[in-house]
């Protein structure tokens, strides 16, 4: 009996099922209308802060995804043990106890032999799976997992970033008072991506008040085509147009927010010639400068107002300067005609979006939300995945995020804001309740985080023992060292004293989504055991041993979906807190089963339940009343049921939630406008960096693989990506690819209604080029064309003119490519973007692990086309 | 006339306690960042300690003896490790003493794998006391008439997302 199901039942029935949403990570609550026993309707809840009772396209079609004729239903045991692409695994149907026995049988004796043996790979889609598969993983032993494509490609320049700054995991304006908004290769309210549906009505009410959307962005997209401005700039190069700015900002104008740098920031630390804080020497405290007294003192014994922020002196017997000296210094050579050269952005345009950010940030100027006087800086630069997507994203974030550190428009009324990185918990309970905290050094660390490697203070570099080398390279999140090409070479050279064995896949289909299908299939084809819980049968899962018929989010039960508050789901600035739950609608098909249940299954089999439960015990922190016994067997519902009861107290469990779908309460202004209500400062100076890149270094180095230091310097520069460097003559384009908001990763294209809006669209299935440079080659909308990579690999495509596009730029909207025969409504639709990304070290950030996404490419007519 | 215009454009929707100071603004654009925000009740509440750790009631003195019965979990146990652990400190003991223990039984590799250069724990190691999490390495143990219970389990995945 599947958990979670056990109230459905085949009857005559019309009911409205409170429920959240699962075609995205943006997890919307949703109201499911369920007429004898078939789902006919799916609205959003506007009891709800998440979606605030709207949905978008692809959350009214969910119904198409559940009832698709080619979801899995039995399990299934390949009988072809060859692995590749275009073999035929020779299904064959077994059963549940088959398959788990053999499952079990080959994790024990991986267990006994090193549980780091296994790795586990998981979709980005679908949040709430994180911990029954983080907690499964802790108690087997493996810290080896993966978010697949999606965390490969998205944010390990974002997400980090954003949590070093911003204690969150991305960033967005506070639409209900903000003026002036920068975007930076970010869709935030005007397409998919974190809060889509609720930041799409606070995006649209924002510029129905007047506020400024200046969108940079190669292509002139869905953001774009809502905003104020449209500034093309060639692709890869925010850092230098946001630096150019920066410097705008600070050497001509002067027009920085002194006080927030003095008290908010580490500017007024001192850095000694070595490129580190200069500290005292008993407490070892970072020194700033006192003018008052005219001597360097540490930071914490000095009032801000006395911190100088410019100069030169002498501490600890050594020249040192602020930060903030070395920032201005540093940024002079960043001329807004430097920042065309390198961008294609005028010179003359650069110095009127530095002008335009900092005079609209009203620095010094104040306002009452709710009766609590705050700062107001109605400013905000974001960047996001278009940013992240490159060799050098971590400067890129660093430059555009400077923008904001410079006038103090973090986290106060109309700034940039974080996704709710502080929580002060429900009225009568006080939970869940997180603050960003101080470490020694005055610098935050975030109060909540998606696992438990924080972003900062980051851990010193050591000998791997992940498959993926993030030891080595602390600032990375998720590694292409996992499918890469070279990562036999790697593992050797770091001496990883392991090798993945066996792999358990939920939901992703990493052979579209992380590179080319080659390089991907030749590393699952290594794995001596592959699991695979899918709804389909996809690229991904014909390289499994056994595959797994899991629940579709309509069958699913889990107590939190939204949570944590500051991660993909929930809307920042005021309003309400929303925690939602995910309930079964619809009873399993045939035998598909809920992973969470399987994976208690399994651990009952493979004789970790007292560790799971103490997993879970600690992932969920659960009080004493509600912790999970010894090696006790409990069902999933009975953990919902405690997790909701251990933050809402015990008359709130599940079946109150079943009942209501949601709990909201509101906001208060010390919530989303905390920085100034605690002592934590962020860096413009990036300090650590310099000693990550000597400890990274003194690992690798030895091992002869060269650690560029340009990568490690404390302040942001423009480094090109491999794109900027190409010389080969037709190769004239700069290939990208682009969240398409009508598709959510590769899983929607399966979607009968999402496809057929998408082939209505004309971008999603096509090339996007600039209508002037493609007539000039002759080409003509609508041309078959072939793209082809420096390293020669090829997609075609149908191409699509249009003005807005940058000359140089080829858009691309992802994940497309399915050839899977089980796939049927998927195969063929849209351009396979990522068969023309390489995946190896030399394609991939030396500090952040982040894979360069963007290729030069050539175009040539297919054969055929006219 | 300039005034009423920017309210306004700045939200005239808005209930009256929202208002842009432009008055406070225009004479007055020189407020200090980190002098506008003044203490409430509110602010008391979000710099609470969170409400997840806690020291065991201090019936004994600090210095009495106290047995601990520590479970290791993950691969923090495995086949070298009995669950629990029962370690027995004649002159009561920290929850760095239990750690420093369990390193001088289970080896410096065990150690090197919770604590960092600096002692402290990384933050992958989740350390739980009595069933809540361990708040202060430092606290004194202090136990009645009860065996106290110590928990830990290492959380290690790297993940992106």
């Amino acid at each position: 009996m599947n958990v979670g199901v056990s109230e459905v039942r085949s009857q005559r029935d019309d009911v409205w099922i409170p429920s959240s949403c699962a075609l995205c990570y943006c997890d919307c609550s949703i109201r499911v209308h369920r007429v004898d026993g078939t789902a006919i309707k799916i609205e959003g809840d506007p009891d709800s802060a998440l979606g605030k009772g709207r949905l978008c396209g692809k959350g009214v079609s969910g119904l198409m995804s559940h009832y698709d004729p080619n979801r899995l239903t039995v399990p299934l045991r390949r009988t072809n043990p060859k692995k590749g692409i275009g073999e035929d695994p020779g299904w064959k149907e077994i059963s549940w106890d088959e398959a788990l026995d053999e499952i079990a049988t080959v994790l024990k004796r991986v267990r006994a032999e090193d549980p780091r043996k296994l790795f586990i790979q998981r979709t980005t889609t679908v949040l709430a799976v994180s911990v029954p598969i983080t907690s499964f993983a802790a108690a087997f032993g493996t810290p080896n997992l993966s978010a697949s494509g999606g965390g490969l490609h998205c944010g390990n320049a974002a997400h980090h970033v954003s949590g070093v700054m911003h204690s969150s995991w991305s960033i967005v304006p506070d639409f209900e008072y903000c003026n002036y908004a920068i975007y930076f290769g970010a869709s935030k309210g005007h397409s998919a991506g974190h809060a889509a549906t609720s930041n799409m009505k606070l995006a649209a009410d924002a510029r129905t008040r007047g506020m400024k959307m200046v969108v940079v962005d190669p292509m002139c997209n869905y953001a774009s085509a809502k905003a104020t401005e449209w500034v093309p700039l060639r692709v890869g190069t925010d850092a230098a147009l946001a630096l150019a700015m920066c410097n705008v900002i600070v050497n001509d104008l002067g027009m920085v927010d002194g006080p927030y740098l003095q008290s908010r920031t580490n500017a007024p630390y001192l850095i000694g010639p070595d490129k580190l804080y200069v500290r005292e020497r008993q407490t070892n405290k970072p020194l700033v400068w006192d003018t008052s007294v005219e001597a360097a003192r540490p930071f914490t014994d000095v009032a801000a107002e006395n911190m100088a922020l410019e100069g030169d002196y002498e501490a600890n017997g050594v020249r040192c300067q602020p930060a903030f000296q070395k920032l201005r210094d540093h940024l002079k050579k960043f001329t807004p005609e430097w920042g065309e050269q390198v961008s294609t952005v005028p010179a003359a345009t650069i110095r009127r979006l530095g002008s335009e950010f900092a005079h609209e940030a009203r620095i010094g100027s104040t306002i009452v939300v709710k009766g609590v006087t705050l700062p107001y800086r109605p400013v905000a630069a974001i960047a996001f995945r278009g940013a992240q997507g490159h060799m050098n994203s971590l400067y890129n974030f660093v430059a555009v995020d400077l923008l904001n550190q410079l006038v103090g428009a973090a986290d106060v009324v109309g700034s940039c804001l974080g996704y709710n990185p502080v929580c002060d918990g429900h009225p009568e309970t006080g939970l869940p309740h997180y603050v960003p905290t101080a470490e020694p050094d005055g610098i935050m660390k975030v109060g909540l985080w998606r696992g438990f490697h924080l972003p900062y203070p980051p851990v010193n570099a050591r000998m791997p023992e992940t498959i993926g080398l993030q030891d080595v390279f602390p600032l990375a999140m998720g590694s292409p060292f996992v499918e890469s090409d070279d990562q036999d070479e790697f593992w050797e050279k770091f001496e990883l004293p392991y090798r993945p064995e066996v792999m358990i896949n939920w939901g992703s289909n990493l052979v579209l989504s992380v590179a080319n299908r080659e390089s991907i299939a030749r590393t699952l084809a290594k794995y001596k055991f592959m699991v695979s819980f899918d709804l389909f049968l996809t690229e991904t899962s014909n390289f499994a041993d056994i595959v797994l018929p899991d629940l579709g989010y309509l069958q699913q039960l889990d107590s939190r979906t939204s949570y944590p508050f500051y991660w993909c789901s929930h809307p920042a600035g005021m309003g309400d807190w929303s925690w939602n739950i995910r309930q079964p609608v619809l009873p399993p098909d045939g035998q598909q089963r809920g992973f969470q249940d399987v994976l208690a299954e399994l651990v009952d089999r493979i004789g970790i339940r007292a560790d799971y439960n103490a997993a879970i015990n600690a992932r969920l922190l659960f009080k004493p009343d509600y912790r999970l016994q010894g090696d006790r067997r409990y069902s999933w519902e009975e953990i919902c049921d405690a997790d909701l009861k251990n933050n809402f107290g015990p008359q709130r469990g599940l079946d109150w939630f079943k009942e209501r779908g949601v709990i909201s309460w509101p906001k208060k202004p010390e919530e989303i406008y905390w920085r100034p209500f605690l002592e934590v400062r962020v860096p413009i100076y990036w300090e650590f960096l310099v000693t990550v890149g000597e400890q990274t270094a003194a690992i690798a180095e030895p091992r002869g693989l060269k650690i560029p230091r340009e990568y490690y310097e404390p302040l942001p520069n423009f480094l090109p990506c491999l794109s900027h460097c190409c010389k080969k003559p037709d190769f004239d384009f700069t290939g990208f690819y682009y969240r398409d908001a009508i598709h959510t990763n590769s899983y929607t294209l399966e979607n009968a209604w999402l496809d057929e809006a998408a082939q209505l669209d004309p971008y999603s299935y096509t090339i996007a080029m600039n209508a002037d440079v493609g007539r000039k080659k002759g080409l003509h909308d609508g041309a078959s064309v072939w793209l082809e990579s420096e390293t020669g690999r090829k997609v075609k495509g149908r191409l699509k003119l249009m003005q807005g596009m940058h000359p140089e730029g080829l858009g691309i909207a992802a994940c497309a490519g399915h050839w899977s025969e089980g796939m049927p409504t998927a195969k063929g639709k849209g351009v396979a973007y990522n068969e023309l990304l390489e995946i190896d070290w030399h394609h991939c950030s030396p500090v952040n692990l982040n894979l360069d996404l963007c290729v030069r490419l050539k175009v040539s007519l297919a054969e055929g086309s006219r | 006339m300039w005034r009423r215009l920017i309210w306004i454009k700045m939200g005239a929707n808005r209930d009256s306690q929202d208002a842009v100071d432009l008055l406070h603004g225009k004479t007055n654009l020189s407020v200090r960042w980190d002098a506008v925000v003044k203490r409430t009740d509110s602010f008391q509440s979000l710099t609470r300690a969170p409400d997840t750790g806690t020291d065991l009631p201090e019936t004994t003195h600090p210095a009495a003896p106290v047995e601990i019965q520590v479970w290791l979990f993950g691969n923090l146990g495995g086949p070298r490790v009995t669950n629990p652990l029962t370690l027995h400190f004649a002159e009561g003991c920290s929850m760095r003493g239990v750690l420093d223990e369990l390193g001088r039984r289970l080896g410096p590799e065990f150690l090197r794998t919770v604590v960092s250069e600096n002692g402290e724990p990384f933050n992958t190691c989740r350390i739980s006391l009595n069933g809540e999490l361990a708040k202060d390495l430092a606290t004194p143990i202090c136990v009645g008439t009860s065996t106290a219970s110590v928990e830990m389990i290492l959380f290690r995945e790297i993940e992106g997302g």
